[in-house]
């Protein structure tokens, strides 16, 4: 305990037969995110989907509609000013609003936390395209941030968010016991657990791409539309079959 | 499932009548009746202050040695339980106004514990002025020109110094810690400061626990059963000093942290969300400014060591005008409370060791040398704090301003708060090239977990 705390996975056999990978050099990403995945209680694998990690879902797919229908300057002014980038003033103001619905509704959970980062990460990723985040202009990140509304695409701005929670949910599985082994021969140092986790990442975001959630577009685009708390109910089952697919893509491997 | 908490004493009848079943709430409240079962003191305070505590004021007061109590009463659970969801039903003096700020105040401790709160709040039933209270006497604040929250702590001190070296005149707040090391560590820092410069700061101590001596004491978990996270404890410093300053006409409330632990990103994502503390996050500091500017009082909290690294708070605020001993008598262990001494394997008394040698003073004696001899304590949470902190340091010195944005989406919530992000990066910058430098120079293991040796 302190001020800062991390607590290690259950002590359960298949969680055990996770940590075996990890006394191994290079264990395979996709061998590590399919052990979790057969560890995963039950009710661990609902939280994946619980109404904090919806509501991220939901927030960016609304700032996407928004800026699609107001344009990106007049969106910012309506989040409340942030100086700087764009992006930057983008992600912190859908962040602060993913946060406040969250907090208002009593939803908060772990994987909601997660989920909050995953939201921020899809904003900085599909609004700043392939420019820096520090320097892409309003008229670029409104362009290319907006499209998925304007182009019928909130499936795929969907399937990024998933990309980018499923990096973060399994990176956190696998740091909560990965330093034990650091120092062993399989980790002998701080940056070869590094390395095993941006694969794990990589492994995650290259196998979500695979989710496809088309079939839910024309949905997505009258749900967008409604009161914030229609649109969290109705995006549940949205969150649900994506990541049910994801997690058996990434647990049948990449 | 939600907890239910009550403050039982100034329930009015008529709410227990409608609500029978809060009598048998999880938890029941209490630090006025003799069936008290924590001790809410705040005499010193109160003798201070030129005029007593408004009713509202009375009320912050409550409100946040309630939450206090329950953060401590409430166990969390491991990984995904570790979020609890807590109702609270308390009486006020002012309902009106809570009831107006009641989203805002659970947004506020959402952001500082994780965790998901709702409120209930009634008008007090009878008289709940504070029973301790004396009458004002002089007023003593009318020499202070601002509050300042001191801990015992190394960084509250620099805060408290700062102010001196600088001509103010702070009235110093401090919550007094029933931990015997820990308040050898406050006293001593009392003493020092009042011995450092005579006539020119005024100290209160506040004494808020849980007590439950009394044998009618309404139930209250024993010690081993507590919840020893206490993510929500700033609540109740920043209500202090603020109370402390609304009432004596002040505006400046300094509530001083290092850089590091304010910025409060998670080393790993192990520690994602409250699993790092939050204590004195800018946008948890700007909700609490919110609500005392609704509550029409002028003052502000503010942490003036956002942007400055411990070793940087030693170096040129402490260390020119005290001697390494008086700094070294302050106490950071989170592990003090538990062990009597400070343990050397908790993220504090890492952070406080390598910020003493990065700053040039001698070492400091630990329960366990973990920086000297690490590997024979792989397994443990010291371990594990340790190779998170290098992990960290790695991730901070390897990466560019945008891909720590990507890493640590955490920065984003400064960006709201008119807080520069990209100084806070340089802050981060400085701080592991410190702990880089540190293990090169002293410590050869985790610098060969660190690749630099």
């Amino acid at each position: 305990m302190g001020t800062s705390t991390s607590q290690r996975s259950p002590a359960t056999p298949e969680w055990d037969r996770v940590r075996e990978l990890y006394q191994q050099p290079h264990p395979a990403p996709g061998e590590v995110v399919g052990r979790i995945i057969q560890a995963l209680a039950p009710d661990t694998r609902q939280g994946l989907h619980d109404r904090a990690a919806v509501a991220c879902l939901d927030t960016l797919l609304w700032g996407s509609a928004a800026v699609a229908d107001q344009g990106l300057q007049q969106f910012l002014a309506s989040l409340a000013p942030v100086e700087g980038p764009p992006v930057i003033a983008l992600a912190a103001g859908l962040r602060d609003a993913a946060t406040d619905y969250i907090s208002t509704t009593r939803a908060a959970s772990r994987f909601g936390e997660l989920a909050i980062d995953a939201l921020s990460n899809s904003v900085l990723s599909t609004a700043a395209g392939e420019q820096g985040l520090l320097t892409v202009t309003t008229a670029q990140a409104d362009a290319d941030y907006g499209r998925y509304a304007r182009e019928g695409n909130l499936s795929g701005l969907s399937v990024q968010f998933l990309s980018h929670d499923f990096d973060r949910v399994f990176r956190y599985f696998v740091s909560r016991d990965l330093s034990d082994f650091i120092g062993s021969e399989a980790f002998p140092t701080v940056s070869s657990s590094s390395r095993m986790l941006d694969e794990v990442a990589l492994y995650c975001r290259r196998g979500a791409q695979q989710i496809d959630l088309s079939s839910y577009e024309d949905q997505l685009q009258e749900i967008v539309r409604l009161a914030i708390d229609d649109r969290v109910q109705r995006l549940q089952p949205l969150a649900v079959d994506g990541i049910t697919m994801g997690l058996e893509v990434l647990a049948g491997g990449v | 499932m939600a907890v239910t908490v009550v403050q039982i004493e100034g329930l009015p009848p008529s709410v227990l009548a409608i609500r029978p079943g809060l009598v048998e709430a999880d938890w029941q409240l209490d630090w006025r009746s003799p069936r008290r079962n924590a001790v809410c003191t705040l005499t010193e305070l109160q003798a201070h202050l030129p005029i007593p505590l408004s009713p509202l004021a009375q009320d912050f007061i409550d409100v946040a040695t309630a939450v206090y109590l329950t953060d401590i009463a409430m166990r969390r659970g491991r990984n995904e339980g570790w979020v609890r969801d807590l109702e609270l039903v308390l009486p006020v003096r002012c309902p009106d106004f809570w009831h107006a700020v009641a989203d805002q105040f659970t947004r506020l401790l959402q952001r500082l514990t994780g965790d998901n709160f709702e409120f209930t709040f009634y008008r007090c039933g009878a008289d709940t002025t504070n029973n301790n209270s004396p009458t004002p006497t002089t007023a003593t604040t009318d020499s202070a020109d601002c509050v300042c929250l001191l801990s015992g702590g190394l960084d509250s001190l620099a805060g408290a110094v700062m102010l001196l070296r600088a001509g103010r005149r702070p009235h110093l707040v401090m919550h007094y810690s029933g931990n015997p090391t820990v308040r050898a560590a406050q006293d001593y820092v009392q003493q020092l400061l009042a011995k450092t410069w005579p006539d020119r700061s005024l100290f209160s101590g506040v004494h808020i626990a849980p007590d439950t001596h009394s044998p009618d004491a309404l139930l209250y978990p024993e010690p081993d059963e507590r919840e020893p996270s206490r993510r929500g404890r700033s609540l109740l410093y920043m209500t202090l000093s603020a109370v402390g300053a609304a009432t004596a006409g002040q505006e400046d409330v300094y509530m001083a942290e290092n850089g590091v632990l304010t910025a409060a990103l998670p080393l790993t994502l192990a520690r994602t969300g409250s699993l790092s503390t939050r204590s004195t996050h800018p946008a948890v500091i700007n909700l609490f400014n919110s609500l005392c500017e609704q509550a029409g009082w002028s003052c502000r909290v503010q942490n003036p060591f956002i942007y400055q690294t411990k070793a940087e708070l030693i170096r040129d605020i402490l260390r020119p005008v005290l001697s390494p001993l008086d700094i070294q008598k302050t106490a950071s262990c989170w592990m003090t409370g538990r062990a009597n001494r400070q343990c050397g394997g908790c993220i504090p008394c890492l952070l406080r060791r390598i910020a003493m040698l990065a700053a040039g003073l001698p070492d400091e004696a630990y329960m366990m040398d973990l920086l000297g001899d690490p590997l024979p304590h792989a397994g443990t949470d010291a371990f594990t704090n340790l190779v998170d902190l290098l992990n960290h340091t790695t991730t901070i010195l390897a990466k560019s301003d945008e891909e720590l944005l990507r890493e640590y989406p955490r920065l984003l919530d400064l960006a709201r708060t008119g807080v520069s992000v990209s100084e806070v990066i340089a802050m981060l910058r400085r701080h592991a090239a410190e702990v880089e430098q540190v293990m090169t120079t002293h410590f050869p293991t985790p610098a060969r977990l660190l690749e630099v040796l």
